[in-house]
């Protein structure tokens, strides 16, 4: 069970929050402390957008341990229209409307229980915008 | 009851999950298939779904209509009986995930299937007091029921959010706002169960229909209205039958209620119940329109709403996502997936 | 790299489910066949590597438990662990220890103990060879990343998945004669094809079995030419940014590009110059990337040479000539210590029924962190 390890990181998680460096004007996801393009420690909070499109996907049939309820699921790299690709999974959608180039955006869901008794993971995923 | 200060909702938002299982199907597996299918469906939450998640988007979607700055909210405040956490606020989620915090007041709100709009009444006191210039109320619930339990037929998974602010800014503007209360033990959930216990046809006269006339009989009063001054009213609704039937009895023409009872289409969402046929209702109201919203809570108690629509509606709905969208986005699920989505499997 | 580091004793445990075996026995039985090996050669110091073993919670700090249980007495002693890439790593850092004087022999082992975590909680760990927040964490482990690979490969070279079959069926092929190896059997294209799918299209046969197992090196300061003996005649370690979307988005592994063609240059070798290959292929998918990456084909092309029979023990590059870790068996920290051992095997001439005839120099290759970090030696 690990606390403040998820704690850490729920503005990512929960807001896509990562780091905008003030020197180079990279955009890097996660948050980092210090640039990893040009090491400057000038950075500041950017929020993506969570709009972005399926770089690449598959569906996973054997997961890693506190996975297997979800199984089979879609695991993606997703590239945000800010330019990081992510990994994520996709949710909401069926093999045959996942395809590569499709937008999808971003949504809260439980990554990751630890067990009955232990923190819940909120977490990004990505799903296809709604049809109107 | 109504605050000082004019105070109205401005933006809402609701959320269905995808999967919805016929309640044909549950009959099939605890009767032997008496009922005939494509009657009504039940929203079943995924598997990377609950009652926080569903808060959220409908967060997410009441803060994209509203369209403010989400750290002018000065509460988040999300009412439900199927808590993720015993203990530890879903709340402090869901604001965590609009940007709200920390400058916030957040709180889980507990009262059976009406607690989002005692949130909303407290909400109202909060911006008609001028306490605070928005707030935020919501209900939401992945309803629970006892496997083969006459609910099973009936419980969805779904929420609303709304937030209030002040009046000029608002789609609909609060008129008045009531509560009746009393102590009726009719449906309640003990500490540590997994299911909900309820008293069959108690729950009827002396719970539900004896409460929800009582508040807006009372509203009525208050406002001086009658059944014929709403152009909608939208009952909580544990089944199909009980709001129009409600409704007949206060006097509210059928196809002004039955457009907003949703039961039939994603169940008994408990908390999300009355707020999601208000969301319904506000997609489809009109300027001058006048709203009529009576929650219920077992245990028990009814909050009933007067709500007149504004010019804004027009333009302000435009930026969220109508019902309708989630009520089409649809795939069905047989028992044995619900059971399993629902964790109704043992593992171990 | 100034002076020639020798290789003066090997030694290697079968490659299986030893269930018998704890991880501190592995290492003592590698450790003790390599100096049995290495004649009267004392090493002063011993260098351990090892990727899960604490994360498994199995024994931490190796090194002195290695020592202690092999009763080497005073000695030197740490533990390496760089994921799949933790044996080359060793290699490197005892090497460096030798060449700078400050020991005469050191002893390099490397063990993993998979067999004693269920597959689900072995997975698990072996994610956190990954970025294990942005990746383990969303439910991404070295099997989804390498069908995710696989995915893209076959979309960018217009591939069928059916092809990758030829990497398998070449590293089963050559394990079918190492009686250490874990699957020593030929692998039919039938079976291939009717493998289970674990993240589409990446199969049960596109990745390599985990298996317990250990190996060791014993080295010292090369003591001239002596031609029986086996030095390594050049080495690299190379590290670049981490993250499973670079080698999936690129179709190419910068790390082990640059890590082979360094250490090929510190030996003075070209490519063309040696008799045998083994690099990484925990999955198909790794395994093509990185045959292009050294240089032994094109971007795209690595499955038709595999196809064509280029890298069987009768083929211009001979490749994984013990079976790789395809066939005989992923022991992550274990992995870049069996390529040294098998390799010095092959320039012994004693390799057995896989012996490649006249072998003389040979390049392996091990990668961590799915081709974030290179070790790449070079031996004659």
């Amino acid at each position: 069970m690990h606390f403040a390890r998820s704690w850490r990181q729920q503005s990512s998680n929960l807001r896509l929050v990562g780091s905008r460096c003030t020197s180079c004007g990279a955009i890097l996801f996660p948050e980092r402390i210090r640039c990893s393009g040009c090491g400057s420690t000038e950075l500041e909070d950017h929020r993506l957008s969570g709009r972005g499109t399926i770089f690449t996907v598959t569906t996973v049939f054997e997961a890693p341990r506190g996975f297997e309820s979800q199984v089979p699921y879609f695991a993606a790299l997703v590239e945000l229209e800010e330019g990081p690709i992510i990994c994520a999974m996709l949710t909401d959608v069926d093999r045959e409307d996942v395809s590569v180039g499709k937008k999808v955006t971003m949504v809260t869901r439980r990554i990751l229980a630890h067990g009955d008794d232990g923190p819940i993971i909120y977490a990004y995923k990505f799903t296809p915008e709604l049809a109107g | 009851m109504k605050p000082t200060r004019a105070v109205g909702v401005i933006g809402y938002g609701g959320y269905i999950p995808r999967y919805r299982i016929d309640a044909a199907e549950v009959d099939r597996v605890w009767r032997g298939s008496g009922k005939k299918e494509g009657q009504s469906f039940k929203a079943v939450p995924g598997p990377d779904e609950d009652t926080t998640t569903i808060a959220i988007q409908a967060a997410r979607n009441a803060m994209d209509m509203a369209s403010i700055d989400p750290n002018e909210l000065r509460a988040v405040w999300f009412g439900t009986e199927s808590k993720p956490y015993a203990v530890k606020p879903t709340s402090t989620i869901v604001a965590d995930a609009i940007g709200a915090l920390p400058h916030a007041n957040a709180a889980d709100w507990e009262f059976a299937c009406k607690p989002g709009t005692e949130a909303m009444q407290a909400a109202i006191g909060m911006v008609g007091s001028d306490m605070a210039r928005y707030a935020m109320c919501g209900g939401a619930d992945t309803a629970q029921a006892k496997p083969g339990d006459v609910l099973e037929y009936t419980t969805g998974a779904g929420g609303a959010a709304f937030i209030l602010g002040p009046g000029q800014e608002s789609v609909a503007v609060l008129q008045a706002s009531t509560s009746y209360v009393t102590n009726t033990t009719d449906f309640f959930r003990r500490e540590g169960q997994e299911y909900p216990n309820h008293g069959q046809r108690f729950t009827g006269e002396p719970a539900y229909f004896h409460h929800i006339r009582s508040s807006v009989m009372t509203l009525m009063e208050e406002i001086g209205a009658g059944p014929g001054d709403f152009t909608f009213a939208v009952f909580h609704q544990p089944n199909s039958q009980f709001p129009l039937r409600v409704a007949a009895e206060l006097g509210f023409a059928r196809n002004r209620v039955e457009p907003f009872v949703l039961t039939n289409l994603v169940g008994n969402t408990y908390s999300g119940a009355a707020m999601l046929g208000f969301a319904k209702a506000l997609d489809v109201a009109s300027p001058g329109d006048r709203i009529l919203l009576a929650s219920y809570g077992s245990g028990a108690g009814s909050d009933a709403f007067s709500y007149e629509v504004t010019d804004k509606i027009v333009e302000v709905r435009k930026r969220g996502v109508p019902i309708e969208r989630y009520l089409k986005r649809t795939k069905s699920v047989d028992y044995a997936m619900y059971a399993r989505y629902r964790g109704k499997l043992r593992r171990n | 790299m100034g002076d020639r580091i020798e290789i003066v004793g090997i030694g290697r445990t079968c490659a299986k489910e030893r269930w018998t075996r704890g991880l501190v026995d592995l290492t003592v039985e590698a450790a003790g066949a390599a100096l049995d090996d290495g004649g009267d050669v004392s090493p002063s110091a011993v260098i351990v590597s090892n990727a899960l073993g604490g994360a498994l919670g199995d024994q931490q700090n190796l090194g002195t438990f290695t020592a202690s249980s092999i009763g080497l007495g005073k000695v030197e002693a740490h533990s390496v662990s760089c994921d799949e890439a933790s044996g080359g790593g060793a290699l490197r850092l005892a090497s460096a220890l030798v060449g700078a004087g400050m020991h005469e022999a050191v002893l390099v082992v490397g063990a993993e103990k998979t067999s004693d975590a269920l597959p689900d909680e072995l997975e698990t760990v072996r994610a956190n060879g990954l970025d294990a927040t942005r990746e383990a964490g969303f439910g991404f482990g070295p099997a989804v990343a390498s069908g995710l690979g696989m995915q893209r490969y076959g979309a960018e070279h217009g591939i069928d998945r059916s092809l990758f079959y030829h990497l398998a069926s070449t590293a089963h092929l050559h394990g079918a004669k190492n009686p250490f190896a874990f699957l020593p059997w030929e692998l039919s294209f039938d079976q291939y094809i009717r493998s289970p799918i674990v993240a589409d299209p990446l199969t049960v046969c596109d990745l390599a079995p985990n298996c317990d197992g250990g190996a060791a090196v014993l080295i010292r300061k090369g003591s001239g030419k002596s031609s029986s003996s086996v030095h390594i005649l050049g080495s690299a370690s190379v590290s670049v940014p981490t993250g499973i979307s670079e080698p999936i988005t690129s179709l190419s592994l910068p790390a082990a590009a640059q890590c082979a063609m360094l250490a090929l240059r510190d030996a003075g070798l070209s490519i063309e110059d040696l008799s045998l290959l083994d690099l990484h292929d925990s999955s198909s998918f790794i395994a093509a990337l990185s045959i292009e990456a050294v240089g032994l084909a094109k971007r795209g092309e690595a499955l038709l040479l595999a196809r064509d029979g280029h890298f069987r023990f009768d083929g211009p590059a001979p490749l994984w000539t013990f079976g790789g870790l395809k066939a005989r068996g992923n022991a992550p920290g274990a992995d870049g210590l069996y390529q040294v051992v098998e390799a010095t095997l092959q320039l012994r001439g004693d390799a057995g029924k896989g012996q490649i005839d006249g072998a003389d120099r040979a390049l392996v290759q091990c990668l961590g962190s799915f081709g974030a970090t290179a070790v790449t030696h070079v031996l004659g």
